[in-house]
């Protein structure tokens, strides 16, 4: 590497500094396709809001209260997604560039269960209400 | 010929990056059509847009970044893209949440 070339700035800048300090840059594959699996769960978690929304809009479907109820929940967990999205990245990023074992995957059976929760209550819900 | 982008895996993160914006806007526009109050509106919207314009303007900057980060084999992570899109998105949550039970 030539003296005279200067290195680019890191596109995330001192976050990077700041949160992915320890090891080394993994191979920028891994990087990139832990990003695109945020990118992903992200994806999953504004699909979870926009249900909830849609829920909260479908008039008199279901009662209120469970309407509402339900509409906040798929939000709130929406939500919740999102962050632990963030969280999934970051430690995986980590357990790159310091070589280690990937860690489990918490988050798919948490969504799971989430929703398939939510789809019974949506489902009994609906059966009871007829 | 060596091809310095086997697998096109910055260009895939990068349509990545632009489908989530799409989600996030279409999310966004929900949230501003259903609010209960015309401020709440406005808070929506305003989050929406200014997250959906960093995003692509991020996509942009990172896509020609990476290009050259690749080229010379530095690392490509972009935690502050990443934080970007957590907080716009947990931030759109809780307004639903806020909006479902108003």
């Amino acid at each position: 590497m030539s003296t005279l070339e200067t290195p680019d700035p890191t596109p995330g800048g001192r976050w990077a500094d700041r949160l992915l300090a320890e090891g080394s840059d993994p191979d920028p594959r891994f990087t990139l396709a832990n990003e695109r699996t945020f990118l992903a769960w992200i994806r999953t978690a504004l699909a979870m809001i926009a249900g909830g929304i849609g829920l909260a809009l479908s008039g008199h479907l279901l009662a209120a209260p469970l309407r509402s109820g339900l509409a906040a929940g798929l939000a709130a967990t929406g939500a919740l997604i999102a962050a632990l999205a963030f969280r999934r990245w970051l430690r995986t990023e980590r357990a790159l560039r310091r070589a280690e074992t990937l860690p489990l995957p918490a988050l798919a059976p948490v969504m799971s269960y989430g929703l398939a929760i939510g789809a019974v209550v949506l489902l009994v819900a609906l059966l009871a209400t007829r | 010929m060596t091809l310095w982008d086997r697998g096109a895996q910055p260009e895939r993160t990068a349509l990545a990056w632009s489908r989530t914006t799409l989600a996030l806007i279409v999310a966004g526009l929900l949230c501003v059509r259903f609010a209960p109050t015309t401020t709440g509106a406005a808070l929506a919207g305003i989050v929406v847009c200014g997250g959906a314009s960093l995003l692509l303007r991020r996509t942009r900057r990172q896509h020609r970044g990476r290009g050259r980060r690749l080229a010379r084999g530095h690392g490509v992570a972009d935690p502050a893209s990443i934080l970007l899109a957590t907080g716009v998105t947990v931030a759109l949550g809780l307004l639903g949440v806020v909006f479902a039970l108003s």
